[in-house]
């Protein structure tokens, strides 16, 4: 981790032995190794106290996970913005089984545990293989040098609102979140 | 009375995915069907012909819940076969492994699945909300148990750390000096959920089960045992198919069990309870006595209080085991025996955390599987869940629809169904396809 705004963390989410699943950890290997960044960078599994505790006593987080929607394409990036808790309101439907507990509910639970919920961003990227594997499809391969170069570049993580080649920006324009499944999770 | 139909098209906080339909006119319960439509998932036939010592990895895999469980009943099945006893460090290993296991399981069950339940919210959200400070509490309590299971064997989920004559490696000291360091909190944590617990409010149903489960001469049982019943049965883990039968309903991929000559049974916490309450530790017992709960327990709605007993005595458990453990990790003792396996039968029976999970394989001249099959807790429940709904209905069938469709739904998480565990073993036979035919 490189430490320079603490109150500003990039999290990736993903298992690295499930294909396009890795997406979020990688985007943190990649940052760590181009050295100094702006943010706390961090690791995560979708596990509900790790998270709490990577929320609380920040101002504002971005989330990098992979994702797979009916409605998108590989390689789609999707950006979410959480400004405040009750945006999350009716946003993420209880899964039905723990087997798919995602990101979203995970959210949820930590904003109904969490007295000041920090602003938080979601980069959803649409992915192709989820096999098992170690090795991203090409298309998030291209994704992860947009996104590390983008973040490499910025200092605020406000500014990820203007990360190019994203398909879609909630709130800007909401998208059919209702067919986002969590990827990554087995019974 | 007018016919009258409860459905619930997919279960809610369950593991995996089920259906119920419930057909009842007033008190007159007509159809009961807990209708478990996951596809099945064919784990006996990945087993067959692969090495016996392949079993503890690959039927780890049937649940990322509970998967010390499975790696625990193949490699008991496959040493008793080999005839190998292991030394003692090696049952300290593995009953804390054990207790890992029961502890995340069983927090996230109450938790995330079963109380919100108790208090009408949708999900552990909404419970999250009314009761913030429990809901962080218990989350602490299942990390702890997701980080034993991981100190201990590998990794959180599906562990890899178990092989046939013991462990790979002994796991790192710090690790388990950092588990020791943490106990005391959240065995405190534990108690002060029992307390919270204790307060639900339990609907009145109680019907007379016949418990199942294991016994051990000194131990509450986890790894080992006698298969025992509330009423007389009392025998070996090798004798499993002698008592109880497995067979197919139409309306369920997965088998159904029950006693041969008699019918259902109830296996998984409120069974170990209420026939091992001696195997207790005395802290234990007398929490229980304090809270009401007492030998002899037939509300499956208590279950929720027995499983947060059953947290407390692992987690005293595992202090005892890790202590024990330590030593010999300081001593760098070899971790694992030669096994050399044999052909014939091996059957391994252990307490997963929603009751028994039996194994039996054949083992061939050469090492391999030649037969595979395995029985989860959540079969063996079922005839005994569907039972509950009708008695359910027939008493409370003057309930608003809806309200009476969440004590049904209620009803199943008693059991902390894993559906996913029992959607494995249906037969399929395969015929070449003949040319020129269709259809068949």
């Amino acid at each position: 981790m490189v430490a320079r705004n603490t109150h500003q963390r990039v999290i990736g989410i993903g298992n690295i032995w499930c294909g396009d699943d890795a997406f979020g950890p990688r985007v943190i290997d990649a940052l760590l190794a181009n050295g100094a960044l702006a943010f706390e960078v961090y690791k995560a599994r979708s596990e509900a106290l790790e998270l709490l505790e990577l929320l609380n006593g920040s101002l504002r987080v971005l989330i990098i996970d992979a994702m797979f929607s009916d409605d998108h394409e590989a390689g789609d990036m999707v950006l979410f913005k959480f400004a405040e808790k009750h945006e999350l309101d009716g946003f993420a439907s209880t899964s039905h089984s723990t087997h798919g507990f995602g990101v979203f509910q995970l959210l949820r639970l930590c904003a109904a545990l969490m007295d000041t919920f920090p602003s938080v961003y979601v980069l959803g990227v649409q992915g192709k293989d989820f096999s098992a594997g170690q090795s991203l499809s090409s298309k998030l391969e291209q994704c992860l040098s947009i996104v590390v170069n983008f973040l490499s570049q910025i200092e605020e993580l406000d500014e990820c609102m203007n990360m190019p080649c994203l398909k879609t920006c909630w709130p800007k324009s909401r998208i059919s979140q209702s067919s986002i499944k969590p990827q990554g999770f087995e019974a | 009375m007018s016919r009258q139909t409860i459905h619930v098209n997919y279960l809610a906080r369950v593991e995996g995915e089920g259906e119920l339909l419930i057909d009842y006119a007033g008190p007159k319960v007509e159809k009961v069907h807990l209708k478990i439509f996951e596809p099945p998932r064919f784990f006996e036939g990945f087993l067959l012909g692969r090495d016996a010592a392949e079993a503890i990895d690959i039927t780890s895999r049937i649940c990322g819940i509970c998967p010390v469980a499975y790696q625990m009943s193949a490699a008991h099945a496959l040493e008793g076969l080999a005839g190998l006893r292991l030394p003692h460090a090696h049952h300290q290993f593995r009953r804390a492994l054990y207790c890992g296991e029961w502890i995340e399981s069983h927090v996230l069950h109450i938790l995330m699945l079963h109380a919100p339940d108790f208090w009408r919210c949708h999900d552990v959200v909404e419970l999250a909300e009314k009761f913030p400070d429990y809901v962080t509490e218990g989350l602490r309590l299942k990390r702890f148990g997701n980080r034993l299971v991981g100190a201990l064997a590998g990794r959180e989920i599906h562990p890899i750390n178990v092989k046939l004559g013991g462990c790979y490696s002994w796991p790192l000291l710090e690790d388990l000096q950092s588990l020791l360091a943490e106990i005391d909190d959240v065995h405190a944590i534990a108690e002060r959920l029992l307390e919270w617990i204790a307060t639900f409010q339990f609907a009145e149903l109680e019907r007379d089960y016949e418990f199942v489960s294991l016994r051990h001469p000194d131990e509450y049982p986890m790894n080992a045992g006698r298969i025992i019943s509330s009423q007389g049965i009392d025998c070996g883990v090798e004798e499993f198919e002698n008592v109880f039968e497995e067979y197919q309903v139409p309306h369920s991929n997965a088998l159904q069990c029950r006693i041969k000559g008699r019918g259902s049974y109830l296996c998984g916490p409120l069974a170990r309870f209420n026939l091992n309450f001696d195997r207790l530790s005395r802290h234990c017992q007398d929490l229980a006595t304090d809270l009401g709960l007492e030998v002899g327990c037939r509300n499956p709605f208590k279950s929720i209080v027995v499983r947060m007993i059953e947290v407390i005595y692992a987690i005293e458990q595992t202090k005892i085991m890790l202590e024990q453990l330590i030593p010999v990790v300081k001593q760098d003792r070899q971790p694992c025996m030669a096994v050399e396996m044999k052909p014939g039968d091996a059957f391994g029976c252990t307490e997963a955390p929603r009751g028994l999970l039996f194994h039996h394989y054949k083992i061939d001249q050469h090492g391999k599987i030649a037969f595979a099959k395995i029985v989860p807790p959540t079969s063996q429940n079922q005839l005994s869940i569907e039972e509950d709904l009708g008695c359910l209905v027939a008493k409370e069938f003057s309930r608003p629809a809806d309200e009476l469709t969440k004590l049904c739904e209620q009803s199943i998480r008693n059991y902390d169904p894993c559906i996913s565990c029992a959607t494995h073993f249906l037969k399929v036979s395969f015929r070449p396809r003949v040319e020129g035919v269709s259809g068949g």
